[in-house]
């Protein structure tokens, strides 16, 4: 199975607004000869990716379950993000960033990668990039599968 | 900044926004002397009925309570996000306290603060007082910085 992209996992990255949740596509590394079932706990890995929670993990829990089945070759997934809302307009750190990315606000009053081996992003919930997914950078349309910069104003879902 | 602040400098209202599985409200805590950002998770602090920035490898029950808006240098209260929460009415406090205080309930039945030596109030999901902001107690009116006292009825957002 070829590794999926954002837009492999739905043409939106909001799937539902649903009652006290938010179905929205997140990232995950490839997570092998598995299946992670519809209401797995999620923590934080690498690089703004989730990977499968632990027992007895001490850090923050940030509140994201799968919301439909993960297989093998996945890099993008549907997750369910509980109490959360659409924060428009936010600023990200130097680097690059798509879709799905697991951010958290840092210092600067910047978003960047939330990573399991930077302590402080441990410390919070998570924001999850969830837009715009179709916008205009230098006159070319861009996708939701393109990277977003620190100068594109960017929607997160916290 | 000027000062320490008042529950009514955060807000005029105890609660500011009823969301999509979450309620945004006033909420106590310790100065936290820097900048805690939108998203940071809070536990229970030293202070009673105070929150505080959480720690790595915290093993206390998650108050589900984030950090809505970011709090500055000096601010003893901020505005807190509380996951999958409701409001009771009619509940009573065990002695005088504020709007924005977390308490637990206690087995005599009533509320009381929530702190990090009460080995009891680490494991339950605390409650915030709520209410009524504005109320007449002996022909006078209180407003929202006004301590509520034992023979009150209150609102708490568990």
């Amino acid at each position: 199975m070829a590794k999926t992209t954002p837009s492999l996992v739905w043409h939106k990255p909001i799937k539902v607004i649903g009652d006290g949740y938010i179905d929205l596509i997140c990232k995950t590394p490839d997570i092998g000869a598995t299946t992670y079932w519809v209401g797995q706990g999620l923590e934080l890995g690498d690089d703004g990716a989730f990977v499968k929670f632990t027992t007895d993990q001490p850090d923050y829990n940030p509140n994201i379950i799968v919301a439909e089945d993960i297989v093998q070759s996945d890099l993008y997934f549907l997750g369910r993000k509980h109490g959360a809302k659409i924060l428009h307009n936010q600023k990200l750190a130097a680097g690059t960033y798509g879709i799905g990315d697991a951010v958290y606000k840092m210092g600067a009053g910047t978003w960047t990668h939330a990573d399991k081996d930077t302590a402080a992003s441990l410390l919070m919930e998570v924001g999850i990039i969830c837009g715009p997914a179709q916008r205009v950078t230098a006159g070319v349309m861009k996708t939701m599968d393109d990277t977003f910069l620190a100068t594109e104003p960017v929607d997160i879902c916290a | 900044m000027a000062g320490k602040t008042k529950a009514s400098h955060v807000w005029h209202k105890a609660i500011k926004h009823i969301g999509n599985g979450y309620i945004d409200l006033i909420c106590q805590c310790v100065d936290p002397t820097t900048d805690i950002y939108a998203g940071h998770g809070m536990g229970v602090s030293t202070t009673v009925g105070n929150l505080t920035i959480f720690v790595t490898a915290d093993p206390d029950y998650m108050t589900n309570i984030t950090v809505a808006e970011d709090i500055a240098n000096e601010d003893r209260y901020f505005l807190g996000r509380k996951k999958g929460a409701m409001i009771l009415h009619n509940q009573k406090l065990s002695g005088g306290y504020q709007i924005g205080a977390a308490v637990y309930k206690t087995a005599a039945g009533t509320w009381s603060h929530v702190d990090h030596a009460a080995g009891q109030s680490l494991l339950m999901e605390v409650g915030v007082v709520v209410g009524p902001s504005d109320r007449i107690t002996t022909g006078v009116i209180k407003d929202i910085d006004a301590a509520l006292t034992a023979t009150e009825p209150v609102d708490i957002c568990i």
